[in-house]
């Protein structure tokens, strides 16, 4: 169970004329997803979704609040005093906080994250990425091999497996980051537009591939996504951001029975009323400048 | 990692002959990239037109031929120097040095710009000290060496040493420092230590960085070489450069250099080389 409580996100900001400013990215984000679910966080470019995703895998420090995977914390929020944060210099004047560790590969929590631009590694071919994740997370020598095989297969990426990512096209690099997420066979996996770069007929496969995969291991799914279709179509709940800054706006439980069809009465009305809180937003923006 | 099972259980028979094998054709892709660029058909009709010109003017008295050797000339005077100044050996005790001072100079400033480049806190500690080092010319090094060290051996890597050190630290700390968060985040994610990052993340990101760092070294530590044998020893090709002028032999001056600016040629086609196996996946982009 991941459990957000009461995130927010600052950052300075320097404007044209030198003077910094300050700038919400997140304001107290309270979530909790539970064990199994998948969840989309829907929400125009730029409103603070993405950070957030960030501050749950534990790649950023919430600047107040805390992230609690099953009851353990991820990362101390920043300091806000000047007395905190000098303690908190001195505790990671050597090591930054999300460091892991110096010389043991292991994972704090047992989560895989896939990123916007993939993140691949540009030196190491698609089976030596695969192979590498899970040399991370402490899969023996022998399992290695099998393993990456299999999810290379599942992703249909067998016959590219010496071919580097610079070779490979932007679908089936996708679908390496996917591989290489799924390999690791973690109980979380966080997406942040997985989809995005990706053509619509492969986008439509890959959904099906991660939806039967979903139903078949039973994993914790949180989709961070700006595609309304594609929040409906997947998930069981949406979270609907608000731009900046960045809160939780709504919350609609999509309880259509699976398996969907992606054009049916119900969904189309969920995407409407999804596309009506926009609308309604972009309406009324100035009420919202406060 | 490719997988080497399949070549490693049919190999054990023709063991020999397979690594002989791999040994020249790496010597063909070597020498034809090196050699193949200086002896291609473009490069050659400007090379040749040069020679020619160099060789004819002296000769037709344009340029008074007793200050400019011909190429023919100068082949003459090299093969003479072979047989009667003992060349090779000049050779070996530059070379002996150069490669002293290279390899100390790679053997620390890779694995200190690596670490700078990798922590804060060894960044801030470290870095002021080499930025203030850093400007102080080579040259202006050698008076206090030759005091210090004296003349020979140590003094002259020393001098090599200083020359390669700087570009060397300096391009591995830049290149470790701009690695892309995003590869560090996602191997973070997946449980990387940071000993891992280093050698799997950071190095492999930083390696053209590095490389180019490298070849500036080297032209700066042949720099440092002519230079530190000029001032104290009596052997190499710096000394031989200085003899020369000392008897106003233009035709052995001019070996000297050319022997010089092929060694230089040759060793940044070496680290191109180095390059190409090291990054095969960035030939793709």
């Amino acid at each position: 169970m991941i459990e957000a409580r009461r995130i927010s996100k600052f950052f300075s900001v320097v404007r044209d004329d030198r003077t910094a400013e300050g700038f919400t990215a997140l304001n107290s984000v309270t979530l909790r997803i539970e064990d199994g679910a998948f969840v989309s966080l829907l929400g125009p470019t730029g409103c603070g979704k993405s950070t957030f995703l960030e501050i749950l895998a534990g790649l950023q420090a919430p600047s107040d609040g805390e992230v609690c995977i099953d009851g353990v914390r991820v990362l101390e929020p920043l300091p806000s005093t000047r007395k905190e944060m000098e303690a908190y210099r001195k505790k990671y004047r050597f090591l930054s906080p999300i460091a892991n560790s110096l010389f043991r590969d292991n994972p704090k929590h047992d989560i895989a994250m896939i990123f916007q631009d993939y993140a691949v590694f540009p030196w190491m071919t698609t089976r030596q990425n695969v192979l590498f994740t899970l040399k991370l997370r402490g899969v023996g020598r022998a399992d290695r091999g099998t393993l990456a095989d299999r999810y290379l297969r599942m992703v249909g990426l067998t016959g590219s497996e010496n071919k580097y990512p610079s070779q490979l096209s932007g679908g089936m690099r996708q679908r390496l980051a996917l591989a290489r997420a799924l390999s690791v066979e973690p109980r979380i996996i966080l997406m942040d537009e997985p989809f995005a770069a990706v053509d619509a007929l492969t986008r439509e496969r890959l959904q099906e591939d991660l939806l039967r995969l979903w139903q078949e291991t039973g994993k914790t799914i949180v989709l961070v996504t700006h595609d309304v279709d594609e929040a409906v179509y997947l998930s069981d709940e949406v979270v609907v951001f608000s731009p900046l800054p960045g809160t939780i706006r709504n919350r609609i439980k999509v309880d259509i029975p699976r398996p969907r069809r992606r054009a049916s009465e119900e969904s189309r009305r969920i995407k409407e009323r999804l596309l009506a809180m926009y609308r309604f937003d972009t309406v009324h923006e100035a009420d919202y400048v406060i | 990692m490719p997988d080497t099972s399949l070549i490693s259980t049919n190999a054990s028979a023709f063991a020999g002959a397979r690594w002989w094998n791999v040994l020249v054709r790496e010597l063909g892709v070597f020498l034809r990239a090196s050699f193949g660029s200086l002896f291609s058909r473009e490069f050659l009709t400007v090379l040749v037109p040069l020679l020619l010109i160099w060789e004819i003017l002296p000769r037709a008295g344009v340029v008074p031929s007793t200050l400019v050797p011909t190429p023919s000339v100068t082949a003459v005077t090299f093969l003479d120097m072979f047989r009667n100044l003992d060349l090779a050996g000049h050779l070996k005790a530059s070379a002996l040095r150069f490669l002293l001072g290279f390899i100390i100079a790679l053997a620390t400033a890779f694995p200190i710009g690596v670490l700078m480049g990798w922590n804060v806190f060894i960044r801030k500690h470290c870095l002021p000290l080499f930025q203030i080092l850093a400007p102080v010319p080579p040259p202006a090094w050698v008076p206090i060496t030759i005091i210090i060290l004296g003349v020979g051996l140590p003094m002259q890597v020393f001098l090599i040493f200083l020359g390669v050190f700087y570009p060397i630290l300096f391009n591995a700390y830049q290149g470790i420092k701009d690695t892309d968060p995003r590869y560090l985040a996602s191997a973070r994610v997946f449980g990387a230590s940071e000993f891992t990052l280093i050698t799997r993340v950071y190095i492999w990101h930083a390696i053209g960085s590095v490389i180019m760092g490298i070849k500036i070294g080297i032209a700066l530590g042949l720099v440092m070489l002519v230079i530190s044998e000029m001032y104290g020893g009596n052997s190499g090709i710096g000394y031989l450069l200085l003899e020369a002028k000392e008897y106003f032999q233009i035709s052995r001056m001019v070996v000297c250099m050319a022997i010089l600016g092929f060694i230089g040629w040759f060793l940044i086609e070496v680290m191109k080389y180095v390059e190409v196996k090291l990054a095969v996946w960035r030939i793709g982009r």
